[in-house]
């Protein structure tokens, strides 16, 4: 069990780390774009190319994710694990601009006076829109995925109170 | 081998179908909801799609996989996956060359202008990417030992 929940701790920390990368990159074609702004028209090529060459990154990063775990032998408490550890940081991923109503709404002040300045990249930059539908995709993966092992060890549970039934009857 | 097939063509036919319905009422969206509304359909949207790949993944993984229905797989889904990632690409990028001047390639509005769609189909394909190559290893492996 340790593990895998290593594991899954590893990959959100790179999870992370690849969508600041993808923030850095973000900002620096804005600059590259403010510094080479002198003539009427403006090459987006190198733009398209990268926004999907990383985002091709993140999904094959996801597909390491799956093909990891669907090696393990799932019981509940790992199913409970993974959508713990990786469903609730995609969930956050997901409502980081549903986030600064909800604090609005709750305290009146806005989400700047609560939020760590090492988290600000996440909700304030143009690259936040990706990280929203990244984390969408991925919480919603993680809950079927999650619904769909729970029902599976359920299944192997009461298997095996029918065969020890079985056998009870059997040996009276 | 046929029913995987008929599963990944259907799957492919059911994904284009929910990005279709998603771009159209999509523009319909902008036009009459609030900021906040829309963030909440574009969270259930993204969720949604979280649903549908995880149904591609579970049934997949299901399967015994052997060479020939790992490359089958890839073609499939990913020629898909990559025309939709592709298409801002096709249609602005590729003119934009001396040789290709005068070439005007006819990829659908919705997928030439996607935004979210195209972000779903470059992840899809970067899935696809990694996860043929990791069954080819694995096949090979299994081969090896046998």
């Amino acid at each position: 069990m340790k593990k895998q929940i290593v594991f899954y701790i590893v990959w959100d920390s790179v999870f992370i780390i690849i969508l600041r990368l993808y923030n850095y990159c973000e900002v620096w074609m804005t600059n590259y774009y403010k510094e080479s702004y002198t003539s009427e028209t403006i090459n987006f090529i190198p733009s398209i190319l990268m926004d999907s060459g990383l985002l091709v990154i993140i999904g094959a990063f996801i597909s390491l994710l799956v093909y990891i775990s669907f090696q393990f032998k799932f019981t509940r408490k790992l199913a409970l694990v993974e959508f713990m550890i990786i469903g609730i940081t995609s969930f956050y991923l997901a409502n980081i601009k549903l986030l600064p109503y909800l604090i609005i709404a709750i305290n009146g002040a806005p989400t700047s006076d609560y939020l760590p300045l090492w988290l600000y990249w996440m909700h304030y930059s143009r690259s936040t829109s990706t990280y929203i539908n990244v984390g969408g995709l991925l919480f919603g993966y993680q809950l079927i995925i999650f619904i769909i092992r729970i029902a599976k060890t359920r299944d192997a549970l009461t298997i095996k109170e029918t065969d020890i039934k079985f056998t009870k009857n059997e040996l009276s | 081998m046929k029913k995987q097939i008929a599963f990944y063509v259907g799957w492919d036919v059911v994904f284009i179908f929910v990005l279709y319905v998603n771009s159209t009422m999509g523009l319909y969206f902008r036009k009459t909801m609030d900021p906040l509304t829309l963030i909440w359909i574009q969270l259930m949207l993204s969720i949604l799609f979280g649903f549908v790949i995880a149904w591609l993944i579970f049934i997949t993984n299901q399967y015994d996989f052997t060479k020939k229905l790992a490359i089958l797989e890839l073609i499939i889904i990913g020629i898909a996956s990559f025309y939709i990632a592709a298409g801002p690409i096709i249609y602005y990028v590729i003119p934009s060359f001396q040789m290709f001047k005068g070439f005007y390639p006819d990829v659908p509005f919705w997928i030439a202008n996607g935004g979210y769609i195209n972000f779903l189909g470059a992840i899809l394909l970067g899935y696809e990417i990694l996860i043929f190559i990791l069954r080819i290893i694995k096949i090979k492996h299994r081969d090896e030992n046998v």
